[in-house]
């Protein structure tokens, strides 16, 4: 084996080596990132997991209506208060009325205007007009 | 004087050293090669950590939700303080640091878990963080946290005997009750979930009216239970007293479920079983004539009336006025047989395949004698659950077709099975409507989702003698009833009497106003179209108004 050749094949060696050891070094680099997210996946995970399970205990529909009557007022509905729409008479069609009544009515506030009579009736209801509290 | 060695000596050893460096140099490099392609494969054999951690759970359970996927039970990752007594050198020392760290826990408590004669012990659970905390601050050897999961039900005692309960060993919490046991080995995998088909909003409404009810009766307990007649579902499962599955306390008698596993005769309930059955094999029409005019002795007993008639009633009367005599009377024409066949077909004789561990099996008399067919037709002498005569009084309405009754979300159509003919069925919709319209179940009705229905009121047996101060009282109602979907079943164990009910503790005074305050409430949350001013116009199509007279003599008809 000449020289030269045992020159090379060390050279070569050497080469390995450096190489193997930058590859080895970010491989470690790696697995150190890795293994970092994974306990981040893990411990959010758990986070989520524990969010979950307060979101669950907070809207317990007991909560819920305790708060619902404390802060706003509202109680558990009565069949009474439960009606259909389509079933509220219905206005008797008359002439429209001239520019200057209509006026007047938006101004007392009889009215909610700018609506068919049937929209008006429907929004008069669904703002409780008949409700019970 | 050392001589000198020849030219030829000199480069031959040269060579030969020269060699043998070069031989270690490629040693060397071969091994370092070999052991750098070992390490390349065999890093392969292990699973990638990326993969791993993307199947990885931090819990060991799965969860279980409601049909809107309500969280009802959930596990999280709590920490447990544990010991390994053998690497603990100052046991004293070690239970007095401790003890100081953490205030819940005693010196001796302490002491005697540290000195305990094993590998391995557990000091206690579910530290807090700040516990946690000061547990390491001591860096005590020997002792340590370990993680473990902790099964929540965030909705405590609302579900609990739906949902049911675990207990703690060493492969993680494992279920001893309800859907936790019943599903055990599906939640033991942590990507699974069970979902049943409970709505937790309406098992609210459900568990409330009841509570209020069982206090103000002071009833040693109740059941409630809210059925889909249509597809079997189970909406809401209520048994009272009820239990926290977070504090793992330990059941008794007195807190079994009372909507599936207790078995008991349902009383007057059974009377619309008799009547659908009569009306559907030919044996009698609504018109058809009783004599209940005095009690019938039979067989060494009497059968008499709570509050009778003593008159001749139709088969209508029979349920509205709720005659024993009468519907003894229709049973007997019915015959053992036949009776029995359409029992079974309800599923009243066998147990129901309900997805829980604790479901009762009916008692069925094992000689059915003339005088038992006879018992059956006013719903004595066969115990069944509330479960099965709500299932059983949905099928009246469901067209006559019965539905298996189930904890979980059906996805799909569930097998369906005819019992009764729809002409039957229509009869016995109008005949509960009449018993709420005119009879013991008036209490339960409301202007928005009109409820048909029955009362009953049974005496409980003691000691193998029926003691009259101890009934059950329940109602079991289908509603709306101009569509009917939804079957509700509400029982009181041993209510009291009071001033406002005239002391009287039937099933009429207390649980029927129970029905009739949560079938409004229930009925918004389930999106039931509200019944219009002619919801009761059906009723004249299937009993024209002239027969009336005919069916009702007293002064309402």
């Amino acid at each position: 084996m000449s020289a030269r050749t045992t020159f090379f094949w060390c050279i070569g060696a050497a080469a390995m080596a450096a190489g193997l050891f930058a590859v080895g070094d970010h491989v470690r680099d790696r697995k150190d990132r890795l293994a970092a997210l994974n306990r981040e996946v893990l411990a959010e995970r758990e986070r989520i997991q524990v969010l979950r399970s307060e979101l669950a205990f907070l809207t317990q529909p007991q909560t819920l209506e305790f708060q619902n009557a404390r802060a706003l007022g509202l109680v558990p509905i009565e069949a009474d208060q439960l009606h259909r729409s389509s079933f509220l008479p219905s206005r008797s069609v008359s002439a429209p009325e001239p520019p200057r009544a209509r006026a007047r009515a938006r101004r007392d506030g009889d009215t909610i205007s700018g609506l068919p009579t049937e929209q008006s009736s429907r929004l008069s209801f669904a703002f409780g007009t008949g409700g019970r509290q | 004087m050392k001589p000198h060695r020849s030219p030829c000596v000199a480069l031959a050893t040269a060579r030969t050293r020269l060699a043998f460096g070069v031989l270690a140099f490629f040693v060397s490099l071969a091994v370092l090669t070999i052991k750098l392609v070992g390490l390349g494969t065999m890093a392969q054999d292990a699973p990638p950590p990326a993969e791993k951690a993307a199947s990885e759970h931090p819990v060991k359970r799965g969860d279980i939700v409601d049909r809107n996927g309500r969280l009802l039970a959930t596990s999280i990752v709590s920490r447990a303080l544990v010991c390994w007594p053998p690497q603990i050198d100052d046991v004293e020392a070690a239970a007095t640091k401790l003890s100081g760290a953490l205030p819940w826990l005693s010196f001796e408590e302490a002491r005697q878990r540290l000195s305990l004669k094993q590998p391995f012990v557990f000091v206690a659970r579910r530290l807090t963080p700040r516990d946690q905390k000061a547990v390491l601050d001591l860096g005590l050897p020997g002792v340590g946290l370990m993680s473990e999961d902790l099964r929540i039900y965030p909705h405590g005692r609302l579900a609990a005997h739906v949902v049911g309960r675990t207990e703690p060993s060493n492969d993680g919490p494992v279920g001893n009750a309800g859907a936790e046991q019943r599903f055990n080995a599906i939640l033991a995998d942590p990507t699974q979930s069970v979902q049943l088909s409970i709505d937790i909003r309406v098992q609210h409404v459900i568990r409330e009216e009841l509570a209020r009810a069982v206090d103000y009766y002071s009833a040693i307990g109740g059941a409630g239970l809210v059925l889909d007649i249509r597809t079997g579902e189970v909406l809401a499962m209520v048994s009272l007293p009820d239990f926290d599955p977070n504090r793992q306390a330990k059941m008794d008698e007195t807190q079994a479920n009372r909507a599936s596993l207790l078995v008991a005769e349902m009383g007057s309930t059974f009377k619309l079983l008799t009547l659908a059955t009569a009306l559907d094999r030919g044996i009698s029409r609504l018109t058809s004539r009783f004599d209940a005019r005095a009690p019938i002795k039979a067989f060494g007993h009497t059968i008499g009336d709570y509050r009778g008639q003593n008159r001749v009633l139709s088969a209508a009367e029979v349920v509205v006025h709720s005659s024993n005599i009468g519907a003894a009377r229709m049973a007997q024409k019915i015959g053992a047989e036949t009776f029995k066949e359409v029992l079974d077909g309800l599923g009243l004789l066998s147990r129901p395949a309900l997805e829980l561990p604790e479901v009762g099996h009916p008692i069925v008399p094992r000689t059915w004698r003339p005088l038992t067919t006879m018992t059956v037709g006013f719903g004595h002498g066969l115990s069944v659950s509330p479960l099965q005569t709500a299932s059983a009084v949905g099928a009246l309405a469901n067209d006559g077709v019965a539905v298996p009754v189930t904890m979980l979300r059906r996805t799909a159509p569930a097998p369906t099975r005819r019992v009764f003919s729809s002409d039957t069925s229509g009869k016995m919709r109008w005949m509960m409507r009449q018993v709420v319209l005119r009879g013991s179940g008036s209490r339960a009705d409301n202007a928005a989702y009109p409820v048909g229905g029955k009362t009953g009121t049974a005496e409980k047996v003691v000691n193998g003698r029926y003691d009259r101060n101890k009934r059950l009282s329940s109602f079991v109602g289908v509603f709306p009833m101009n569509a009917p979907r939804y079957a509700i079943f509400i029982m009181l164990d041993e209510p009291k009497g009071r001033d406002e009910t005239h002391n009287f503790a039937t099933a009429a005074w207390n649980a029927v106003p129970v029905a009739g305050a949560a079938i409004p409430r229930i009925g918004s949350m389930l999106g039931v179209p509200v019944a219009g001013p002619d919801s009761d116009a059906w009723m004249r199509r299937v009993v024209p108004d002239r027969l009336l007279s005919r069916l009702f003599k007293d002064k309402e008809a």
